[in-house]
């Protein structure tokens, strides 16, 4: 079975926005929650590098781990998915997550924050595959249509990969050689214990 | 006893009253996080969505399929 | 002449401008894909930092986002990883060991040495006031909601939901955060009443220590007591210190990333859930001590009103105390004494 990863390549990304806009569109996400962000270090001087962030559906997850009512679960495809229906908001796991992937409706922490929302890699969640109730809570499933998630097929510049782990660590490491650089798999090693090695 | 009972309701009264008072301090994502430049609304007015029909409440939640996936499940199958 | 100088000059620039990066490249040459790989090191985008990088600088990497929640700006804060593993593997230990600890310990007692007899009387002094009591029931019905929805934060996963499945244990799970969230406010309240109540006689002593050297009398002997026994102040400083740790890093949780960052809140969590439990171990401590530890305690904050002997056997200065105020006729209130 495919072990799904995303890789985004630091190199390539052009802070362009595009995979937070394919995102925000195809799950209408509403405003103020991020399912994907790109986040720009040494922002205008040279060497200024963009890197473009949301859940690395990570190998033994610590936002499943930590969560008090276990509402996390992890797919065949390694994807790590929720239920909005037994979340009860509590914020722990934006604590445990590594890469602040979870994010929440609502800002104060009573009466609820709100059902925690993040990236589902496309794959809906516990609802039945292509129901509306599963659009309505997470968001399109274009995984089980045979997709990759639209984030990095939409990217401008092919900078965020998705698709089995090793496939695209192979893509990449080819393009190091090729180009002769790279600075490396942003967030492999806290995500998946592993980095792709030149 | 006596002691005993109002202070039970005297708990529950008060924590009502935060519940009041701090549910009036919550703010909705889309409003603490919205820039100057956005328009402020509930964000299913503005959005069109598989059942948009004008009406700003959401679709009711039913086990039909969206016909969308359906075309693209029968094309895969056939390919 | 003219043309040679300007290809001359053109050449001193080009070679210095040539020259910078290798010198800017050399600074970054801790990149660690850069060594031996790109010789020329005049390219930016080649000699940027990647995360190895980063973390030498700084635990988190963050840097700038266009989106308003500031938050997002954190890309890579591998802290969350330790907070799991003491969320999942020390806490539930800790407190496991603290609360089942003090229960043992408890029973133990109980059962060895017994119920501690207490003379009785006819006669009744009066222990605490209407208002000190309603006080405390409410301080005392808010902390065991609070213990048990915060137990079930750390255990309710493990021990209640494989008994009533994750549906409902979702549901009860909302409520008792409800609960925690808002029951915090009267509870809150309470001890800081408490404080204010009762500061004044919780004031350690030399009588205190005597009464520790006495080993409180529960081995035979007895040991002189004011209003509160050095024991009992044990219980008072724990209740406000803890309280207001609680209600400090409650609130700060409330409010999520009103004072602190990620890391801040972190730390919030780990300290509210590590002081819940030695809190609850204290207070079950406080329980029985309160209930069946002692004969004749419970009237104490039950109807207010406790046996003269009791009170005699358990804080004898304090019955002194309070018959010198009773015979010394009724207390003039506020009235000063006339100045001759």
């Amino acid at each position: 079975m495919a072990r799904m990863k995303f890789l985004c390549d630091a190199d390539r990304c052009i802070e362009c926005n595009a995979c937070v806009t394919a995102c925000k569109n195809e799950h209408e996400v509403p405003w103020g929650i991020n399912r994907r962000r790109v986040v720009t270090l040494n922002d205008g001087r040279p060497g200024e590098r963009s890197v473009s962030m949301a859940c690395m559906h990570c190998t033994d997850a610590p936002c499943a781990a930590v969560c008090p009512v276990n509402c996390f679960y992890t797919t065949a495809d390694a994807v790590v998915l929720h239920s909005k229906d037994i979340c009860i908001g509590c914020g722990y796991c934006f604590y445990a997550c590594p890469f602040g992937a979870p994010q929440y409706p609502r800002v104060g922490n009573f009466g609820s924050r709100g059902k925690m929302d993040k990236c589902t890699y496309c794959s809906g969640g516990p609802e039945p595959d292509f129901s509306v109730a599963e659009y309505e809570k997470y968001g399109s499933n274009r995984l089980a249509e045979g997709k990759l998630p639209l984030c990095a097929e939409m990217c401008s510049t092919k900078a965020l990969l998705a698709g089995d782990g090793e496939m695209i660590a192979e893509i990449y490491k080819q393009r190091v050689v090729k180009r002769g650089y790279g600075s490396g798999a942003w967030g492999w090693k806290t995500a998946y214990r592993e980095t792709v090695t030149i | 006893m006596k002691a005993f009972l109002i202070a039970l309701v005297a708990a529950v009264a008060i924590a009502f009253g935060a519940s009041v008072v701090l549910s009036g301090n919550q703010q909705l994502a889309y409003q603490k996080f919205a820039t100057s430049g956005v328009r402020i609304s509930e964000p299913g007015t503005n959005l069109v969505g598989h059942k948009w029909n004008g009406d700003p409440t959401p679709a009711d939640f039913t086990n039909e399929t969206r016909e969308k996936a359906e075309d693209a499940r029968a094309d895969s199958k056939g390919s | 002449m003219r043309s040679a100088l300007k290809l001359l000059s053109t050449l001193v620039v080009a070679v210095t401008l040539a020259g910078a990066p290798v010198a800017v490249g050399a600074a970054f040459a801790q990149n660690p894909t850069q060594i031996g790989e790109n010789p020329s090191g005049d390219n930016p985008t080649a000699d940027s930092v990647n995360e190895e990088y980063l973390f030498k600088q700084d635990s988190k990497i963050h840097g700038r986002v266009t989106i308003p929640d500031k938050k997002a700006a954190n890309l890579i804060q591998p802290q969350g990883r330790e907070y799991r593993a003491f969320h999942e593997q020390s806490l539930p230990w800790i407190a496991g060991v603290v609360i089942l600890g003090m229960i043992v310990a408890l029973a133990a007692f109980l059962l060895i040495k017994g119920r501690m007899a207490s003379p009785r009387s006819a006669e009744k002094i009066t222990r605490y006031n209407a208002f000190e009591r309603f006080n405390h029931w409410m301080t005392a019905t808010c902390f065991i909601v609070l213990a048990l929805s915060g137990l079930n934060y750390i255990f309710g996963k493990r021990l209640l939901m494989p008994l009533i499945g994750p549906d409902a244990f979702g549901a009860a799970s909302q409520l008792a955060k409800y609960a925690h969230v808002y029951l915090a406010w009267p509870f809150m309240l309470g001890v800081l009443t408490m404080l204010f109540v009762w500061v004044k006689d919780n004031i350690p002593n030399r009588i205190d220590w005597a009464w520790l050297k006495a080993g409180g009398g529960v081995l035979g002997g007895h040991a002189h007591a004011e209003r509160f026994n050095a024991g009992q102040k044990v219980i008072f400083w724990m209740v406000v210190g803890f309280g207001l740790a609680m209600g400090f890093t409650g609130i700060a949780m409330l409010f999520p990333f009103a004072l602190v960052d990620v890391n801040g809140m972190q730390l919030m969590q780990i300290v509210h859930a590590s002081i819940g439990a030695l809190f609850i171990a204290g207070i079950l401590l406080h329980i029985y001590t309160g209930t069946v530890g002692i004969e004749g305690s419970f009237q104490a904050m039950g109807s207010g009103e406790v046996d003269l002997a009791w009170a005699r056997a358990h804080h004898d200065l304090w019955v002194e105390e309070q018959q010198a105020k009773a015979a010394g006729g009724p207390r003039l209130k506020g009235h000063p004494q006339p100045a001759e």
